[in-house]
């Protein structure tokens, strides 16, 4: 029966608060028991997962803007964040069909960049996939001072087969056209060092036509300095299809 | 022909295409003496393991041991 007469509150156990039950109902003791007085500075009533008592642990006032909550082994302070402050930057994906060549020439003011592709397929068979880079923002396009390689075996093979070039960046094996099998995918790191040139390495996987699977690894330099942009190219015909995305390394 | 330039596709002029049809050549045929190099060195190694084969009398799962 609801009232409202003192002498007909119910009684609970020590620490239960009386709440609403609802207009009309009669209000009933909580199941979880409550501290009765406050807590210490900046504790905060958490659940036991029976009752609810204060934290052994002080939270911090929210601090500075960007501030993070830190644990220092004991408390939750408030504090900016530190370390893990380098990151990816997503500049752009462009895809290919059947295109001469893939062009970044908007790349942001980075030092080195991840170049990733996934699915890329040539037109043509035995062709393999070549970076260039410019180092006007694509007017022009650096073709010789390379020095680079692969090296790439099938599976369950140690026999590594080896290609160089002087004329570009070597970025995949040959590979095979056509077949829906036929698929490669690679991260290129790229990496510019004031004085000393362009760098590139990275590594793949693929399968060929037949379904059979390879892995390559690849890298070199260039002596020319300050690259700005990157062009994808078959060393022959087409690139038929694929996926390009760029990424700019915020290092700090 | 077209090129991808920043996600936009941009139609070859006669001249661009020509300049790198004529790269791809020159990184073609780069690729194409690596690759006989390659052939005609690995036929040469079948040829003296052919041989050892021959001479000691090994079977093939024997020389696959090798590799």
């Amino acid at each position: 029966m609801a009232t409202n007469g003192a002498q007909n509150i119910p009684t609970a156990a020590s620490g239960k608060v009386l709440q609403g039950a609802g207009v009309g109902s009669a209000c009933t003791f909580s199941t979880p028991t409550y501290p009765s007085t406050s807590g210490s500075s900046r504790t905060i009533l958490v659940s036991d997962g029976t009752n609810n008592i204060y934290s052994t642990e002080t939270w911090a006032v929210p601090g500075s803007s960007g501030n993070v909550l830190t644990s220092d082994g004991t408390n939750w302070t408030s504090a900016a964040p530190s370390g893990g402050g380098g990151s990816l930057i997503y500049i752009q994906k462009q895809s290919a069909s059947s295109s001469s060549t893939i062009d970044f020439t908007s790349v942001g003011s980075y030092t080195s960049w991840l170049l990733k592709y996934e699915g890329m397929t040539p037109a043509s068979d035995g062709a393999s996939l070549r970076m260039q880079i410019s180092t006007n923002g694509g007017s022009s396009w650096v073709s010789s001072t390379y020095t680079s390689g692969e090296d790439s075996s099938a599976y369950n093979s140690a026999t590594l087969t080896n290609l160089n070039s002087s004329t570009n960046f070597y970025c995949s094996p040959l590979q095979d056209s056509g077949a829906s099998t036929s698929r490669t995918n690679a991260n290129i790191w790229i990496v510019n060092v004031a004085s000393q040139g362009t760098y590139i390495y990275g590594n793949g996987g693929g399968s060929d036509s037949s379904g059979t699977t390879n892995k390559f690894f690849f890298g070199g330099k260039t002596t020319t300095s300050g690259a700005n942009a990157f062009r994808m190219i078959m060393s022959s015909g087409n690139i038929a299809s694929g996926d390009f995305i760029l990424y700019g390394i915020k290092e700090s | 022909m077209h090129k991808m330039v920043d996600g936009k596709r941009i139609e070859l002029s006669t001249t661009e295409a020509k300049d790198i049809l004529d790269y791809q050549a020159i990184v073609k045929a780069e690729e194409d003496a690596q690759v006989t190099a390659m052939r005609d060195k690995m036929n040469m190694k079948m040829s003296v393991l052919k041989k050892i084969q021959s001479n000691m009398g090994l079977t093939d799962d024997e020389i696959k041991t090798l590799f």
